[in-house]
């Protein structure tokens, strides 16, 4: 069976544990979160042609007055940012997290707009989150609450891996 | 299987991670079931020691840092980091050094067998799927190495159980040997003239044997060879003394007899029955020599049934020869005295004693003195040391001199030729002690 490392990325309260939490095969505490900095969960995908196993290493939620441990993106095959449609900030620190990742490694990267359960409340233009996503190799509108897009999420992402 | 007895230490569980990526690329674990979770631990351990790299990294130029041990009270887990892959060994017990050792070897062979597998992986371990039988040698050669002291500990207790009981064995015998010696030696006491005083094991192999061995007995050394007894083992403490064992008297006799071709000797009921023929001067001497055996008791009369030959058929039957062995024994009892405690005139035992002996030689003398026609008498001459006064000397003198003369008499020696004087002091520097005596002159008379 075919790993992948997963970086999920995101600022702080974006839902990424939230994201994965239903999901996901864990044995760790969330506290290993607030002390190393991660958290790693994996998730096994069925394709119709192999099986992939994702490991997700659920990094601590970043803003801009800390930083990320750039050594947990060694080896990613690729990584996930989490944006929350209902803040706006959410996305431009997303966007500035996207930056410092590309400074370390060229990877894929998905985005993933999440809280669609909710209204949209970030003001973003269309147009403005379109050139957003544009800079990820593609996206996709989550709801850790309600499950939407959350499998695709990562069936999409371990069908390109393996691709 | 596993053995059921616990080990000091227990290997666990392997995992070969991915250096890069934290994967999982193979895990054994000690009882044969994959855990599922070891994929998460892998990463997760990646995570951590990326974690311990980057927190405590002092500075750049020393390089990565990366974790080597983590350890709990009982529980170890051991990482050695290879190029591509670390290796990590979870250990519960006591780890010995050896294990961290094999552990290294392991993973660099697994570099030297998988060294493109490693630099190639993209996610997929099936091609490190073989390095399985790697960490399952490394698992199983350090459960030898630790299960073979096991099978080696009796050896070595064999080998000291072996070594301690031939040491046994050894002593056993030495002590055996030294028994039989001990055996063997303990028929000396038959020997006559020969007294064990004692006898026992001393040093664990020696014998210690204390005699009392009269100089006619036969010799020890000659006892033992005889018999062949070694005596290397024998510590030996002799003393002299005068044995009255009638065997040994019987030897004497024989010894005596041995200068005397023409006597023989018989023992019925142990007493010496002596017959043959002698001159008188072989008479005169071997009464002499017979009489010196100590505890014979000879008495002349026990030459009575040994002929006497013709006095023409010897010249020793000479009267001056006569005469000069008579003068020879005359000179021996002279030699003769007998001593006395400080102001005493008691005779000892010892004193009495060998006045039995003078009365039996004094009274020999006579018989060869009538031949040659003289008259024997015995002057006894008592003397003092200086202590006391002069009279007091003079009287003591005299009643020592009173006293070995009765004695003398008394033993069965005529008191017409006896004469008792008192010296009085003996007043030489050179006499100490040796003045306190009675001393002997024998004078003899012509008696035509």
């Amino acid at each position: 069976m075919i790993q992948k490392k997963i970086c999920l990325l995101g600022a702080t309260g974006v839902g990424k544990t939230s994201l994965v939490k239903q999901y996901v095969e864990g044995i760790f505490s969330e506290k290993y979160l607030t002390t190393i900095g991660v958290k790693i969960d994996k998730k096994e995908i069925i394709l119709p042609n192999q099986s992939v196993q994702l490991m997700l290493w659920d990094i601590e939620g970043i803003d801009r007055y800390c930083g990320f441990q750039p050594k947990y993106l060694r080896g990613a095959s690729a990584y996930i940012l989490v944006a929350d449609q209902t803040r706006s900030q959410s996305l431009i620190e997303g966007f500035e997290i996207q930056q410092m990742v590309k400074a370390v490694v060229d990877i894929p990267g998905v985005l993933a707009i999440n809280k669609v359960d909710l209204d949209a409340s970030w003001h973003w233009s269309t147009n403005e989150v379109e050139e957003i996503k544009a800079n990820f190799d593609f996206t996709f509108s989550t709801s850790a609450k309600t499950g939407l897009g959350v499998e695709q999420l990562f069936s999409k992402l371990a069908s390109m891996l393996v691709d | 299987m596993w053995p059921a007895k616990p080990l000091l230490f227990e290997l666990n569980k392997f995992f070969l991670i991915h250096r890069e990526t934290g994967l999982l690329l193979n895990t054994v674990s000690a009882d044969l079931n994959t855990n599922a979770d070891a994929d998460l631990i892998s990463a997760m351990l990646t995570a951590i020691n990326d974690f311990v790299s980057d927190s405590f990294a002092k500075s750049k130029e020393k390089g990565e840092q990366h974790l080597d041990v983590v350890k709990t009270d009982d529980f170890t887990l051991l990482l050695k980091p290879g190029p591509k892959a670390v290796l990590v060994a979870a250990v519960s017990g006591t780890m010995p050094q050896k294990v961290a050792d094999q552990l290294q070897l392991s993973m660099e062979e697994i570099h030297r067998l998988y060294g493109k597998e490693l630099t190639d992986f993209k996610g997929d371990a099936e091609p490190l799927a073989n390095s399985e039988q790697q960490l399952r040698d490394c698992l199983i050669s350090e459960l030898k190495a630790e299960a073979n002291p096991r099978k080696k500990r009796p050896w070595m207790a064999w080998f000291v159980v072996v070594g301690i009981a031939a040491f046994l064995v050894y002593l056993a015998v030495i002590r055996w040997q030294a028994h039989q010696l001990l055996q063997q030696v303990s028929v000396l006491n038959q020997q006559p003239g020969i007294v064990v005083t004692s006898l026992g094991l001393i040093n664990f192999s020696e014998v210690e044997l204390k005699i009392l061995r009269d100089p006619s007995a036969v010799e020890l050394a000659s006892w033992l060879k005889e018999r062949d007894i070694p005596s290397d083992k024998l510590q030996v403490i002799e003393r002299a003394y005068v044995s009255l064992d009638t065997e040994l008297l019987k030897i004497k006799v024989n010894a005596v007899l041995s200068v005397y071709p023409t006597v023989t000797v018989e023992w019925p009921h142990d007493r010496p029955v002596f017959s043959g023929e002698f001159t008188n001067v072989d008479k005169l001497r071997l009464q002499a020599e017979l009489h010196n055996i100590a505890g014979l008791g000879f008495k002349n009369i026990w030459l009575d049934g040994v002929k006497l030959a013709g006095k023409d058929a010897n010249t020793a039957d000479d009267p001056a020869v006569i005469r000069a062995i008579l003068d020879l024994n005359i000179a021996k009892l002279d030699r003769m005295s007998v001593e006395f405690e400080q102001g005493s005139s008691e005779l000892s035992e010892e004193t009495i004693s060998l006045l039995i002996d003078l009365k039996e030689q004094f009274n020999n003398l006579i018989g060869i003195a009538e031949q040659q026609e003289l008259s024997l008498g015995l002057i006894i001459m008592g003397a003092s040391d200086p202590t006391g006064s002069v009279a007091f000397n003079k009287a003591l003198s005299q009643r020592r001199a009173d006293a070995v003369q009765n004695k003398l008499q008394e033993l069965g020696i005529d008191k017409n030729r006896l004469n008792a004087i008192g010296l009085g002091v003996i007043d030489l520097k050179t006499s100490g002690d040796g003045a306190r005596k009675v001393l002997f002159n024998v004078v003899y008379f012509d008696s035509k």
